[in-house]
């Protein structure tokens, strides 16, 4: 085994932007944590510390009137112990290198641990995508693949969308990056990205991977303690992929949904709002739940004190805080969204007994998915949905007996419990290959 | 202050009921954007009725 004896250096202070502190000093300050609760190898928090590689790639594209633009993308690699990069690609005018660090970092420890053979990464190009025609996008996206050229790849990196970037983005760069390679082996690299469109190598079922394994660690969590969700309440922020698909499966087990919170609004009914119902409302109604009419409108700022057993906040990060955590009646906290509970709040839930299943496990169903894709396209298979759906069930299990489990032989909290596992199992593939040379 | 931030490029940005911290946002699924349809095939001119007529008159 091979043993590096340097000591950690502090970071300098010098080198450290103020303006990216936010994001990546929580990702770092969760690290930290986790490496301290392992007591994980020196060595090995030196590495995982830092991104492997990061690429900064500026490309021309010719505009629609003729003029050339250049673009700046970025791809950045975190750690790939595991195998190979997986991560999203954004279009965005805020992304740069620093985001990407960041967001590909988180990456690492969610494909960890969900048991996939992954590492980390993140990219996307720096642009405002409404200002381009679907023309010039396309152009985008294919200049951008064949700038990153052999940075990725089906077994080296392995991109999926993002924020402004869908299954037609991943298409363009799948077909891309199959032209640049020899005739013969262009039908074998249709696995370069996943979230592909369903008739171009994509999953069948990846619509409702998110919504499902958020269903799904919520069953886990009530078979554990000997809970039915038959009549249990459940409220629900963010009425997307995420909220809805997790709303259907709940319902479908005897669970009752009371409240829902969208980006136009809050309804409640403590009698029980049919999801399907509100689904086909919010479609015909310009995608808003407003004035939904077998329910009553919510004070936006009381939805997360509303009366129910079970909260799924499946929008976006910060929204149970420390103003709202001691007012939360819930008993158990789903993470759909990434980072919904902030510190504050969560030191409050905890001390107040409450569940949370924390979001790099509780929304881990969309990698999965990812990989079942990747998987599909490799071995040159076609899964049927209720196959998809079994194999789901499958890995979401093992994903939350381990964090379950971790968490009550250790004393800590399920959070605390994910991250440990996810940086022990990278921290055990180091430690059994060693470092090169 | 966070410099991810995907609020200011979201069509909800001005009436949405999720946060006031909308400079702090990096991941929602609510987000949405005014962005064209990206379907790349072309619209099909349909034939106008009275052409369609003499088509079956031939």
């Amino acid at each position: 085994m091979t043993t590096i004896t340097a000591e950690l250096k502090k970071p300098s202070k010098k080198s450290k932007k103020a303006l990216v502190r936010g994001m990546m000093d929580n990702v770092m300050e969760q690290f930290n944590s986790a490496a301290d609760q392992i007591n994980l190898h020196p060595n090995i928090r030196k590495i995982l510390s830092i991104t492997n590689n990061e690429i900064i790639v500026n490309f021309p594209v010719k505009m629609d009137n003729g003029e050339v633009e250049i673009f700046t993308g970025y791809r950045v690699q975190h750690n790939n112990a595991l195998g190979p990069y997986k991560g999203g690609l954004r279009y965005h005018p805020t992304v740069d290198i620093d985001a990407a660090r960041a967001l590909a970092m988180w990456m690492t420890w969610k494909t960890s641990l969900a048991g996939l053979p992954y590492g980390g990464g993140k990219g996307g190009i720096k642009l405002d995508p409404t200002k381009y025609s679907k023309g010039e996008l396309e152009r985008i996206t294919r200049r951008f693949t064949f700038a990153l050229a052999d940075n990725i790849g089906p077994e080296h990196d392995i991109p999926a969308p993002d924020v402004n970037t869908n299954s037609q983005t991943m298409a363009w760069i799948a077909d891309t990056y199959m032209s640049t390679r020899p005739p013969a082996e262009r039908t074998a690299n249709q696995h370069v990205v996943t979230g592909k469109p369903d008739g171009s190598g994509g999953l069948e079922g990846r619509d409702r991977a998110t919504g499902y394994g958020v269903y799904l660690s919520i069953k886990f969590w009530a078979e554990k303690n000997n809970k039915s969700l038959n009549g249990k309440k459940f409220i629900v922020q963010g009425f997307g992929n995420v909220g809805y698909w997790a709303a259907h499966f709940l319902e479908k087990d005897g669970a009752k949904l009371v409240a829902v919170q969208d980006a136009y609004g809050s309804i409640q009914n403590q009698k029980g709002i049919k999801v399907e119902d509100l689904f086909k409302y919010s479609k015909i109604n310009d995608g808003s739940i407003v004035d939904f009419p077998n329910a009553k409108p919510v004070d936006k700022n009381q939805f997360f004190t509303l009366d129910c057993d079970i909260c799924i906040p499946a929008a976006l990060g910060n929204q149970i805080t420390a103003d709202n955590a001691p007012n939360i009646k819930a008993r158990l906290i789903a993470e759909g969204a990434n980072g919904p509970t902030n510190v504050e709040g969560e030191k409050i839930l905890l001390d107040r007994g409450i569940t949370i299943i924390p979001d790099i496990l509780c929304n881990s169903g969309g990698v999965v998915g990812s990989y079942f894709e990747w998987l599909q396209n490799r071995n040159g298979e076609l899964w049927q949905l209720n196959e998809v759906m079994e194999k789901l069930d499958k890995k979401m299990k093992e994903s939350f007996d381990k964090v379950f489990d971790y968490s009550k032989n250790e004393g800590v909290d399920m959070r605390t419990a994910a991250f440990c596992i996810a940086i022990e199992r990278i921290e055990k593939a180091y430690i059994q290959r060693g470092i090169f040379p | 202050m966070n410099h991810i931030n995907i609020c200011p490029s979201c069509i909800h940005r001005n009436n949405c009921a999720l946060t006031m911290q909308k400079d702090k946002v990096w991941s929602c699924s609510e987000y949405d954007e005014e962005v064209e349809d990206l379907t790349t095939l072309e619209t099909v001119q349909e034939p106008k009725e009275n052409e369609k007529r003499k088509l079956q008159l031939v």
